[in-house]
């Protein structure tokens, strides 16, 4: 994941300091600031979960790895372009890893070559990133905010249900450092919202009736099932 | 006649200048934290050098209200002391245990700890990293109350600031001990440290900082090793 940032004037960070010189230092510096690249490490830890006893496949699409948060700067706020689709693959890979049996990924929703070895091909997506500064706040965080949506599809492609959950992060503003404050807000909203996905994946029973249903033929009804 | 006596430096012999006492008279006065510390113990520890503790900033809607700087001061400081137990990094515990102790999910009370420890795989991972006890850490500082003005200017024969800025600060934390192995609280340590801060410029502002999070955390290492050293177990 990377952020760049293209500053004109940053007075966010500047709050509950209080003193003009800092302020005015920190206004010198962000007016000067360019383009920044900031990588950020987006190394996801392994869940400890219990396994469930299906064989998955996952379908990650091309709107879902190249996944992209762009703002234009104005005057209360930098210009923001935060990539997080690939940061999101490994963060799924990580996920559903321990969650199922055996994962594969699947390269699309519909196999061309007949049958597939899994019971079920989820595939994840990012429905909207928010993001506020402490000037949008009025207070000392960034906050970010992440809506998702995990659809589960048959191994022949057909829908079978849709959930729809989110996950938020905050992360104090440090003075000089706003894209490491969103990074970490970011991170943050992430493992918030996986956290929920893993809890309900292994509890939730939307999640296994209707793929019961479906390895029997006998239903195919989306649903949505929200956090 | 009134006669007039020097104030001499007793280092030195030479005369002190008024503006030097005003500045010593200043930094005397100013700047001053007062600090309390509470402390509640339910039950004593168990301590050996193979115990863990770990030290976790409570975290709610998706992030955590105490500062990092403060938790960086509370490990250093616990790190410092002849602790009969072992630090364990907080974001390492929140790694292995991923998802049990984020935001969303980390137990609220001790009396979810026996659920917690129930799911799968998670009592055996806590064995496997030898973390015995948690150290809740909440709070933070928080700047209550200011005034006062300042104005610089700088030209082409130099520059300089004047005026006067000050504002009080509030550090409130509290921290709670939990006994992973026995699923319950072991005691708590509250820290309420207050502070006035000034900012007088003559030319050059010189700050005089309350130092009102560090008083704090000071507070609460010293009492918490109260909880994890030799001989002070109850």
């Amino acid at each position: 994941m990377r952020i760049t940032r293209t500053a004109k004037r940053e007075t966010a960070s500047l709050r509950g300091i209080g003193l003009p010189f800092p302020a005015l230092c920190a206004l010198t510096l962000a007016v000067c600031a360019c383009s920044t690249p900031v990588h950020v490490d987006s190394a996801f830890p392994r869940p400890v979960v219990a396994s469930l006893p299906i064989d998955a496949g996952v379908y990650y699409d091309e709107p879902l790895r190249q996944y992209a948060f762009k703002k234009e700067a104005d005057e209360n706020s930098l210009a923001w372009d935060i990539e997080i689709g690939p940061a999101h693959v490994r963060l799924y890979d990580q996920l559903f890893q321990p969650v199922f049996e055996n994962l594969v990924q699947v390269d699309g929703l519909r196999s061309g070559s007949g049958l597939r070895p899994v019971s079920i091909i989820i595939k994840p997506s990012i429905d909207e990133y928010t993001l506020q500064t402490p000037r949008d706040t009025a207070t000392d965080f960034y906050v970010v905010e992440i809506h998702y949506k995990l659809a589960f599809y048959s191994p022949s492609g057909e829908l079978i249900q849709r959930w729809s959950y989110s996950g938020r992060g905050r992360s104090r503003s440090e003075l000089f450092s706003a894209d490491e404050s969103v990074q970490k807000a970011t991170v943050a909203a992430m493992r918030d919202a996986a956290a929920w996905l893993l809890i309900e994946l292994a509890k939730h029973p939307d999640f296994h009736t209707p793929l019961q249903a479906q390895q029997s033929d006998n239903a195919n009804i989306p649903e949505d099932h929200e956090s | 006649m009134p006669t007039s006596r020097k104030i001499t430096s007793p280092e030195t012999g030479r005369p002190v200048s008024r503006n030097a006492l005003l500045l010593i008279l200043v930094l005397l006065l100013v700047a001053c934290t007062t600090s309390r510390i509470d402390v509640a113990r339910h039950v004593s520890t168990d301590l050996s050098p193979d115990t863990g503790i770990v030290l976790l900033a409570r975290k709610k809607d998706g992030g955590q209200k105490t500062e990092e700087d403060f938790m960086e001061c509370l490990n250093n400081a616990l790190a410092k002391m002849q602790l009969l137990v072992r630090l364990y990094p907080e974001q390492d515990f929140l790694d292995n245990l991923f998802p049990w102790f984020e935001s969303r999910t980390a137990p609220a009370t001790p009396a979810e700890l026996p659920a917690l420890l129930n799911r799968p795989g998670v009592r055996e991972k806590i064995t496997e990293i030898g973390v015995r006890y948690i150290v809740w850490v909440d709070g933070s500082s928080e700047r209550v109350d200011g005034g006062g003005g300042m104005s610089c200017a700088v030209g082409p024969g130099g520059g300089g600031c004047f005026g006067f800025v000050w504002w009080d600060t509030a550090s409130v934390y509290e921290t709670n001990i939990w006994d992973l192995q026995k699923a319950r609280s072991v005691g708590a340590v509250s820290a309420d440290a207050s502070g006035m801060s000034y900012v007088p410029a003559l030319l050059v502002p010189v700050p005089l900082i309350a130092r009102t999070q560090n008083a704090a955390c000071k507070g609460v290492a010293e009492q918490l090793r109260e909880f994890f050293s030799e001989g002070r177990a109850l």
